[in-house]
């Protein structure tokens, strides 16, 4: 038999892997009990929100979507819609098609990255996707496959793949042709095959158990499975215009990370991303999306974050059928953006990142400066709850060794796929046992 | 068949424009070269079909800037420590062992990393850097007129019998792909009494 991990420990990641950007992770354990767990996000501060004081609204866009090299339309597309709420515009149904269609490309490009690349090793046992690929290499190619068909859709609507230069307040500087977009559709259907090999790939997995009690929360809409636009709703019902956003949620520094902390206000942590997403929006799915879910035994809701592999799976289906539904039905519309008249006013826009709900508000000036800028990244939001499970699993297996608990507390971290960069203003594990 | 280089970097970034600026005076001169992303997908795509690739990529080491490293990467892997000094989410020597692993890596690669001072938000490249740009410049045309004038003694020589030993001299060179003569040697950064002496190797 082992012998006892000493009651009292301190278990300490320095560098976080596989995730994007960089943090630590300390728990400190005394007398058998947790004491306290802290994801330390020490990428330096970047001040976003106070270098976009004094920008035009109409640079919003662009500066913003250098937030993230994985998320770019996230930001600018939140930017978006914060800034025409505050100048009054709404965008006719075939832009806000188009910039569906874009964000789906970033869906799946981002997804299939963390599918394949960083979550998958933690349930075959490898250390990274490189050692992966050695064993997995179908795996492997089947992902890499993925991301190219949504840096494919990137690139047609936006321009390039990374940090698109099409997207404009209003619209787009130019409504890519129709002909560019039915070229694409054929490595689409090509990918929808690989994406549902992805999905039955995922399911068969070895899926540690583990429900959590989350409050989940996510954008919905009434006719799509929420991705740009859509009212906030939550498991515990909540249902929100973005105005009333910072009503209900608030963010706090805390001193171990350079990442402010969301919780309820007058309340406590919840949780955003895949899994709120699948459990709030399931029936707005398509068919072949949801016909993946129940095949890999989903569920109406899933509140496994180790499954959450699962439900980006599907997601990845259900952006490529909206991808290629999209395109068939798409005549480019007659003028590619609508005009955004500045006016002195407030405007808050929302939309579902990859890794969850990103807000964006902006208080302009009567000539559209910015005068006060507010970012809530989905890691953000996620952060305490984020804790709180690596607190569960530690809870859990108290017997373990300090090298097999900082293994599951990593991984308790990169089910839920926190991006550090886009939440720092964040991942290395040290466990204290005292 | 000439090797195809493929240059990572951006201009935009002061000195890790190194990469691209290489790929520009080497096509100017008409030898095969692009620029390419740093990521699994753009390299993979990027040396398909391709036989022999250069990398050529800005790094930083701690070496003094404008040292160029020159990294047989087919047979090894990279250095870890060679971080590429580019912001891409995977380092180019993640990459290239990714492709390793999918059995995906060209017949033989090279990468030539140049050490940079400053990768600073501007256009240019800084004095040390520029010149490492020349000397990379001048030793990829050099190699690839050589592997031509190889290619093309071989199939002559073949012609002509096995006892025979051919000299440039021997053959009109004018219509060659990258061939260094004189007039390009400011195009190429070569120091013109450099492009003379390879035809009369």
């Amino acid at each position: 038999m082992p012998p006892e991990p000493p009651a009292s420990r301190t278990i300490r990641t320095a560098v976080l892997t596989r995730v994007e950007g960089e943090g630590a992770l300390e728990v400190r354990i005394s007398g058998g009990e947790v004491q306290d767990v802290q994801l330390r996000i020490y990428e330096p501060p970047r001040f976003f929100e106070a270098f976009l004081r004094g920008r035009r609204h109409d640079e919003l866009p662009d500066i913003t979507a250098r937030i993230c090299g994985i998320c770019p339309v996230a930001y600018q597309l939140s930017a978006c819609a914060a800034v025409e709420d505050a100048c009054g515009v709404q965008v006719p149904a075939p832009i806000a098609a188009l910039r569906r269609l874009i964000y789906c490309g970033e869906w799946i490009a981002s997804h299939a990255l963390h599918v394949t690349m960083l979550h998958a090793p933690d349930f075959l046992g490898y250390a990274s996707g490189i050692e992966m690929a050695r064993d997995h290499g179908a795996a492997v190619e089947r992902g890499l496959a993925l991301m190219r068909a949504g840096n494919a859709i990137m690139a047609a609507v936006g321009g390039r793949a990374i940090h698109p230069v099409n997207v404009r307040i209003g619209g787009f500087h130019r409504a890519p042709q129709r002909g560019v977009l039915v070229q694409l559709a054929d490595e689409l259907e090509r990918a929808r095959e690989d994406a549902l090999a992805a999905a039955r790939w995922t399911a068969a997995l070895d899926i540690p158990e583990g429900d959590r009690d989350y409050e989940f929360v996510a954008l919905t809409h009434p006719r799509h499975y929420a991705i740009e636009a859509g009212r906030l709703r939550s498991s515990s019902g909540l249902d929100l215009a973005p105005a009333e956003y910072e009503e209900h949620f608030v963010e706090e520094q805390v001193p171990h990370s350079n990442a402010l902390h969301s919780r309820r206000r007058g309340g406590g942590s919840y949780l955003c991303g895949p899994l709120a997403r699948y459990a709030l929006n399931a029936a707005r799915l398509s068919p072949a999306a949801r016909e993946a879910a129940e095949q890999a035994g989903l569920g109406a809701r899933c509140a496994n974050p180790f499954a959450s592999i699962v439900v980006r799976s599907v997601e990845i289906v259900e952006a490529l059928d909206e991808a290629l539904a999209i395109i068939a039905a798409y005549e480019p519309p007659e003028r590619s953006a609508v005009d955004v008249v500045p006016r002195a006013a407030t405007g808050h826009g929302w939309t579902e990142a990859p890794r969850g709900l990103l807000y964006h508000r902006y208080r302009l000036d009567a000539d559209g400066t910015v005068v006060d800028a507010k970012i809530v990244p989905p890691t953000s939001q996620n952060q305490l709850r984020i804790e709180q499970d690596v607190e569960a699993v530690v809870r859990a297996n108290a017997g373990l060794d300090d090298d097999g608990l900082r293994e599951l507390c990593e991984r308790a971290i990169r089910n839920h796929d926190p991006c550090i960069s886009c939440a720092t203003h964040f991942l290395t594990l040290a466990v204290d046992r005292r | 068949m000439t090797a195809l280089v493929l240059g990572i970097g951006n201009d935009w970034r002061g000195d890790d424009g190194a990469g691209p600026e290489v790929v520009r005076r080497l096509r100017a001169a008409g030898i095969p070269a692009r620029e390419v992303g740093a990521d699994p997908c753009s390299l993979i795509d990027g040396w398909a079909g391709a036989g022999d690739v250069i990398l050529v990529d800005a790094v930083r080491s701690g070496a003094a800037p404008g040292t160029v490293h020159r990294l047989a990467a087919g047979a090894h892997a990279l250095p870890a420590g060679l971080a590429s000094a580019s912001t891409h989410h995977v380092g180019l020597a993640a990459a290239v062992e990714l492709a390793r692993a999918l059995g995906r890596l060209p017949a033989a690669l090279e990468v030539y990393g140049i050490e940079v001072s400053d990768c600073g938000a501007a256009r240019g490249l800084s004095p040390a850097v520029a010149r490492a740009v020349g000397e990379v410049t001048a030793e990829l045309a050099a190699r690839a007129y050589e592997r031509s004038l190889d290619r093309a003694c071989g199939e002559l020589g073949r012609g002509l019998g096995e006892h025979q030993v051919l000299t440039s001299h021997d053959f009109d060179t004018s219509s060659w792909a990258g061939r260094p003569a004189a007039q390009d040697a400011d195009s190429l950064g070569l120091p013109a009494a450099a492009a003379r002496r390879r035809p009369e190797r």
